[in-house]
C-alpha cells in the first residue's frame, strides 16, 4: 500500500450467500489491486466470483441473502467494506464509475438519458440542472454519440444495443471517476458493436487516466485490453499476473486448459484436429471443497490437491499461481 | 477416426432463392404495412458429409434460415431440396418422414427441454413417434444414445433441472440423434455454454460426425469456432449471403469488405498479437432489416464505399472456383491479384499473411 500509484487494495474478500441449499461462499478470499491508468482484466467463467467480487466492493450485493464476511478494500486509505451507506452512496459514480452487462435493464426507461446523465452531476458535483445538461451534451459526445445535443432528450428505448452501452459509459464518466469498473461490458453486443465499445473504452483509459477493472469470460476481450490479469476459479484467484505472462507463460492448470480450449480465427484449423477440453464441470459451489477447487478436473492432481487448498505462489515478480505443483515441485509439470 | 474422408461430391441440401419475410401489421384491421425480410433470397449447396458454417450477426437470418430449411419457419418463396426431394410438395405424410432425418440441435439447453418430462423421456420421444419398436428396445436405444453424447444411463430417469448446461446440450444432442438423422442444423449450440464446457460439446458434435456420417449445418456467431469446425462457410448479412468459400480461404482471403471488417472486429486471445493488430471499426449499427438500405446492404458501413455501391445491389458471383462474393469493389479487394489491397490487408494483421 506504499505504492503512490494504488488506486485500490483488496485483500482476504469473502462474500457469502446464505440460500435455503446452504452457504454458498461466492467469493472466497480474493485479494486483488489496482494502479492508476492500468486495465485488469478479471476473467472466469460463470459463477466463478468475479461480479460478485466487485459489487462487494461497492456494497452492492443485496442484503440478505448476500454477507461480506471478511475482507478490507481500501480506496487511499478509506475501507470502501467499512463506509455507511451515504459514505459509499458518494464513492459511487464520484470515485468509481460502474457500467454493467445489460444496458437495456441498467438504465432506466422512463427517464430520458440527459436526465440519466446529469443526474450523478447535479447529486454530487453541485450543478444545477442547467449545467448539468450542456456537461451531459458534452459527455455524449465525448462517447461518440452523434447529434448529441438533440439526443438527450430521447428515452433508452430509442437507442440501439451499441448506443445504450455508450449512455451507459458516458454516465459512469459523469463525475469523472478515477476508477471505472466495466462487468462484461459487451457481451450483449455483436462482434462489430463490440469492436467500437472496446475502442472507445480504450481511448477513454488514455485520455482519462482512468483505471479500469475489465470483468469478462472472454479472453479475446481481456488480450485485447487488459495490462494485468486475474484469473478466477471458484471464488478465488489462481493465476494472476501481467497481460503478457498469463497469455504467453500460464502457469496454473485452469489457465492452460481455458487458453488451449480456444479454437482461434487467426490460425489454420486441420479439421481432423480436436480441441483441447477441459473435462468435468465447476464445482458446485454449494458443497464445502477441501482441497484446490480445481483438483476434480486437474490432469497433474496429486494427494495434496485434495485435502489441503494452495495460495497464491510467486512464480516470478508479479506473476503468482494457486498450484501446490509449484510450491513443491520445482521442475515443470508432467504426468507419469 | 477419420474425419477426412473424401466428401462425395453429392449435395444433400439444396436451398435456391430462400426467402422469408415476416410481416408487419399495423392498425384495427391488422393491415399489412411492411414486411421484415429476415430473409431474401439466399442460394446454397451441403454437400453430403460436410460442416457448413452460417455466421453473421443477430439479426442477420441465420437461424431463420436455419429454421426455414426444417420447414419451421414456411419460406415465402424459394426451394429447399433435401436429398433432391422439394420439401415445399411433401404432403404431411412425407414430410414427417423427411423429418426423421432432418434434426436440430438448439441454442438454449435451458429452454429447449421439456422441464417436466424425464431426459429419458424426452430422448424416447422421437424414437417412439418415427417407429414401430417395442419398449424394451426403446430402453435399450436411450441408453445407448445417452452412452454416445458421454452421460451415464442411469440418469435417464432424472429431469433437466438436475443438470449443468453442458450436460442438457448433451442431452439435447442425444434427442436429435434419436430419429437417426443424415442432416443436422446446430444453431449456435455452444454460445450458451461456459468457455471450459464449450470445447467438450464442440469435440462431441465433431465425433458423431465422424462416427455416424452426419452432415451439419452450423449457425453460429463465433467466428473462431466457426473456422475450426467448418469445411465452407457462407457469411450473411442483413438476409443476404455476401461471401461463401471454403473455410481457410475466407479466414485468410476474404473478398467482401464486410468479411474482412467482421474478422478484424473479433479480438485474438493473445495480448502480444492483440498490441499489434490493426483492426477495422466499422462505424454505425445494422439497418433495419425492414427498411434495408436501397443499393448495397453494407454501403452504410462499408469503408470502401463508391456511389455505384449505394444505388446498385451487387450480386454474389463466383470469383474464383468456389469462392462467392457480392461487392462492387472486388476489384480493389484483389481478386485475381490472390491477395486483398495493402490498405485492407494491414488492417488484417495476422489474420491474413
Amino acid at each position: 500500500m506504499n505504492d503512490v500509484n494504488r488506486v485500490l487494495q483488496v485483500d482476504g474478500l469473502r462474500t457469502e450467500f446464505h440460500t435455503l441449499g446452504g452457504v454458498v461462499r461466492a467469493v472466497n478470499g480474493v485479494s486483488f489491486h489496482l494502479d492508476r491508468g492500468e486495465v485488469l482484466g478479471v476473467v472466469g467463467e460463470s459463477g466463478c466470483g468475479k461480479s460478485v467480487s466487485v459489487m462487494s466492493l461497492l456494497q452492492l450485493i443485496p442484503n440478505p441473502p448476500g454477507r461480506i464476511v471478511d475482507g478490507t478494500a481500501f480506496l487511499g486509505d478509506r475501507d470502501l467494506l467499512a463506509m455507511s451507506q451515504s459514505e459509499i452512496r458518494k464513492v459511487r459514480s464520484v470515485e468509481i464509475g460502474m457500467i454493467f452487462q445489460d444496458p437495456m435493464t441498467s438504465l432506466n426507461p422512463v427517464l430520458t438519458i440527459g436526465t440519466q446523465i446529469a443526474e450523478p452531476l447535479v447529486e454530487h458535483k453541485e450543478m444545477s440542472w442547467n449545467e448539468a445538461l450542456d456537461a451531459s451534451i458534452e459527455l455524449l459526445d465525448k462517447v461518440g454519440i452523434p447529434d448529441a445535443a438533440e439526443r438527450i432528450n430521447d428515452y433508452p428505448h430509442q437507442f440501439s444495443g451499441g448506443m445504450r452501452q455508450r449512455v451507459m459509459i458516458a454516465i459512469a464518466l459523469a463525475c469523472a471517476p478515477p476508477i471505472l469498473i466495466a462487468d462484461e461490458p459487451t457481451t450483449a453486443l455483436d462482434v462489430t458493436i463490440q469492436a467500437q465499445i472496446l475502442e472507445l473504452l480504450n481511448d477513454l483509459r488514455h485520455s482519462e487516466g482512468m483505471g479500469m477493472i475489465l470483468i469478462t469470460h472472454d479472453l479475446g476481450v481481456i488480450a485485447r485490453l487488459a495490462d494485468r490479469v486475474a484469473v478466477m476459479y471458484a471464488g478465488q484467484v489462481v493465476e494472476t499476473g501481467s497481460a503478457e505472462d498469463v497469455y504467453g507463460n500460464p502457469s496454473h492448470p485452469y489457465t492452460q486448459g481455458l487458453l488451449e480450449s480456444l479454437p482461434r480465427h487467426d490460425q489454420e484449423h486441420s479439421s481432423s484436429e480436436r480441441l483441447t477440453s477441459i473435462d468435468g464441470q465447476p464445482p458446485n459451489m454449494l458443497d464445502p471443497i477441501a482441497g484446490c477447487p480445481f483438483a476434480e478436473r486437474c490432469k497433474y492432481v496429486f494427494d495434496r490437491c485434495k485435502s489441503e487448498n494452495p495460495n497464491l505462489f510467486v512464480l516470478n515478480g508479479n506473476h503468482s499461481a494457486a498450484c501446490w505443483w509449484d510450491i513443491e515441485n520445482e521442475c515443470e509439470r508432467t504426468i507419469e | 477416426m477419420n474425419v477426412n474422408e473424401p466428401l462425395n461430391n453429392k449435395s444433400m441440401l439444396s436451398v435456391k432463392n430462400l426467402k422469408v419475410h415476416f410481416p408487419i401489421r399495423r392498425g384495427i384491421l391488422q393491415r399489412q404495412v411492411g414486411a421484415v425480410r429476415a430473409v431474401d433470397g439466399i442460394t446454397f449447396d451441403i454437400l453430403r458429409g460436410e460442416t457448413f458454417g452460417l455466421v453473421g450477426e443477430s439479426g442477420c437470418g441465420k437461424t431463420t434460415t436455419g429454421r426455414a430449411i426444417l420447414q419451421l419457419y414456411e419460406p415465402t418463396a424459394g426451394e429447399i431440396e433435401f436429398d433432391g426431394v422439394a420439401l415445399a410438395h411433401l404432403d404431411s405424410k412425407s414430410m414427417r418422414d423427411m423429418r426423421k432425418r432432418m434434426q436440430m440441435i438448439f441454442q438454449d439447453p435451458f429452454a429447449s427441454l421439456n422441464p417436466r418430462l424425464s431426459v429419458g423421456a424426452t430422448i424416447a420421444e422421437p424414437i417412439r413417434i418415427h417407429s414401430t419398436v417395442d419398449n424394451q428396445k426403446v430402453q435399450d436405444r436411450v441408453n445407448h444414445l445417452l452412452e454416445v453424447v458421454g452421460l451415464s444411463p442411469d440418469v435417464a430417469s432424472r429431469f433437466p433441472h438436475e443438470f449443468s448446461g453442458g450436460q442438457r446440450q448433451r442431452v439435447g444432442i442425444a434427442r436429435a440423434l434419436a430419429s437417426e438423422p443424415d442432416f443436422i442444423v446446430c444453431d449456435e449450440p455452444i454460445s450458451a455454454l461456459d468457455v471450459s464446457i464449450q470445447a467438450q460439446v464442440v469435440n462431441l458434435i465433431e465425433d458423431l460426425r465422424a462416427d455416424i456420417g452426419l452432415t451439419y449445418l452450423f449457425i453460429g456467431h463465433d467466428l473462431s469456432m466457426i473456422r475450426h469446425i467448418s469445411d465452407r462457410v457462407a457469411v450473411m448479412y442483413l438476409g443476404h449471403i455476401v461471401e461463401l468459400a471454403e473455410t481457410d480461404r475466407l479466414f485468410v482471403n476474404a473478398l467482401n469488405p464486410y468479411t474482412v471488417s467482421l474478422i478484424s472486429a473479433i479480438p485474438v486471445p493473445d495480448p502480444v498479437i492483440e498490441a499489434k493488430r490493426q483492426r477495422i471499426v466499422l462505424q454505425g449499427d445494422v439497418p433495419n432489416p425492414a427498411n434495408p438500405p436501397k443499393g448495397c446492404l453494407f454501403s452504410t458501413r462499408c469503408p470502401l464505399v463508391v456511389d455505384e455501391c449505394r444505388t446498385n445491389r451487387p450480386e454474389l458471383k463466383e470469383w474464383r472456383p468456389g469462392h462467392y462474393a457480392a461487392c462492387h469493389r472486388i476489384d480493389e479487394m484483389g481478386a485475381g491479384k490472390g491477395l486483398p489491397p495493402i490498405s485492407l490487408q494491414q488492417n488484417l494483421g495476422q489474420v491474413s499473411q
